[in-house]
């Protein structure tokens, strides 16, 4: 993959807006076949990362505990009923080395929660590692550094 | 002023240097969340144990915390401070089990390091819950060590600063195990998400009626310890407390 081009900076796109798609509409089974196997994705706050301290909100290391993350929201969790929506801007390819291509964007996940207004839940930007694999393009590590240290409520569904 | 020590009393006292017991604590990270429920919702969760039994699917599917396991609630003589104890169950289904709602006994993990706990601490307790008046909660889940603080914003809403650590001299794979058995925890996690929405829930059930009352009297008035977690006898004493400082 080379990086700068046009062609490819049109792929990258149409590979994030898949990742959002999926998200916002629930179709997790997609959604996960767009990590490796051995893939890491974290939630971590800016505070953590800069102050150097490894706790992530969100952690999985493995394309099987993100998985078993999102059969447990399913399965097990408690919560009002919610709609989010989530934009991602500024793709921007960075470095490429043997273990994959780094890519940076902006997001925003908007969340529309029983009858209150919209509010921005999370405001941030991704660290993200990506691949390709068969011809497709797959996250091997995907990081999500959200801005402000507090989150209104709770984080229910990956970022 | 009290000493740390008067202050905490005798049974709290051992249960606080079970986890800080002079060695050296390294902190692993933040979590912050607001909650828009009055903060003493946040302490009546904690010091209310059956709760998870009903709500805490995870908890319960996992084995690792349930009604019917070998459990206490402690207080001090004040009724100011409380603990929660509890010694982890099998993950397996009994008659008890059968009549829990939350019981999901085909639950298992395609990736099982997220639990993996190990023992760490003399005894067999696995689930120590502190509530530290007037706002300070210590948790000891299986592994996962962590302090929550209670902000207050107004009657309406409070802030959750959580701090999780472990210890100096813990090796890489006990770091690891703490950050991952950190997915339970906090504004993300796997059991106290059910928490903070139903807190929020409550909060809204409760506006609707102001001015009302209800009186839910399980288990009568008293304010003893318990040997067991069918109790509200620390949120009753915890309110006993709250009236006398507050003069009501």
């Amino acid at each position: 993959m080379s990086p700068g081009g046009a062609v490819e900076r049109a792929r990258l796109r149409d590979f994030y807006d898949d990742y959002v798609a999926y998200l916002d509409e629930g179709d997790f089974d997609s959604w996960l076949d767009l990590f490796v196997e051995e893939s890491e994705y974290r939630v971590v706050s800016r505070e953590n990362l800069e102050r150097g301290l490894p706790l992530a909100t969100m952690r999985c290391d493995s394309r099987r505990m993100l998985a078993d993350r999102i059969h447990t929201i399913r399965r097990t969790q408690t919560f009002a009923p919610r709609a989010l929506r989530r934009f991602v801007s500024g793709i921007r390819p960075q470095r490429e080395s043997d273990s994959g291509l780094e890519v940076r964007a902006s997001f925003l996940v908007a969340e529309s929660l029983g009858d209150e207004p919209t509010r921005v839940h999370l405001a941030g930007r991704y660290v993200d590692l990506v691949v390709s694999v068969d011809g497709a393009l797959k996250f091997r590590r995907k990081v999500a550094v959200y801005d402000a240290p507090i989150i209104p409520i709770s984080l229910i569904y990956p970022v | 002023m009290p000493a740390l020590e008067d202050y905490l009393g005798q049974t709290n006292l051992g249960w606080f240097d079970r986890v800080f017991d002079g060695r050296q604590l390294r902190v692993l990270g933040y979590q912050r969340q607001i909650v828009p429920a009055n903060w003493k919702l946040m302490f009546e969760n904690i010091k209310d144990p059956y709760h998870a039994s009903l709500l805490h699917v995870f908890l319960v599917s996992f084995g690792l915390f349930r009604a019917d396991m070998p459990s206490a609630v402690q207080m001090d003589a004040s009724g100011q401070h409380a603990v929660l104890v509890s010694s982890k169950g099998e993950q397996k289904a009994s008659e008890a089990t059968a009549e829990m709602k939350s019981f999901r006994s085909d639950l298992t993990l395609a990736d099982p390091r997220l639990l993996d706990p190990v023992r760490e601490f003399p005894g067999s307790a696995t689930v120590v819950m502190q509530t530290i008046w007037p706002n300070l909660i210590v948790q000891q889940q299986s592994n996962t060590l962590a302090t929550r603080q209670l902000v207050t914003r107004g009657p309406g809403a409070f802030e959750l600063h959580w701090t999780f650590f472990g210890y100096a001299d813990d090796d890489e794979d006990m770091t690891t195990r703490r950050l991952r058995q950190a997915n339970l925890m906090g504004p993300a996690g796997l059991v106290s998400i059910d928490d903070s929405e139903v807190l929020r829930l409550a909060q809204l059930g409760c506006r609707a009626g102001e001015g009302a009352s209800a009186l839910v009297e399980m288990g009568g008035r008293d304010l003893s310890d318990s040997e067991h977690i069918v109790t509200e006898a620390a949120i009753r004493a915890f309110y006993a407390h709250y009236r006398r400082v507050m003069e009501l």
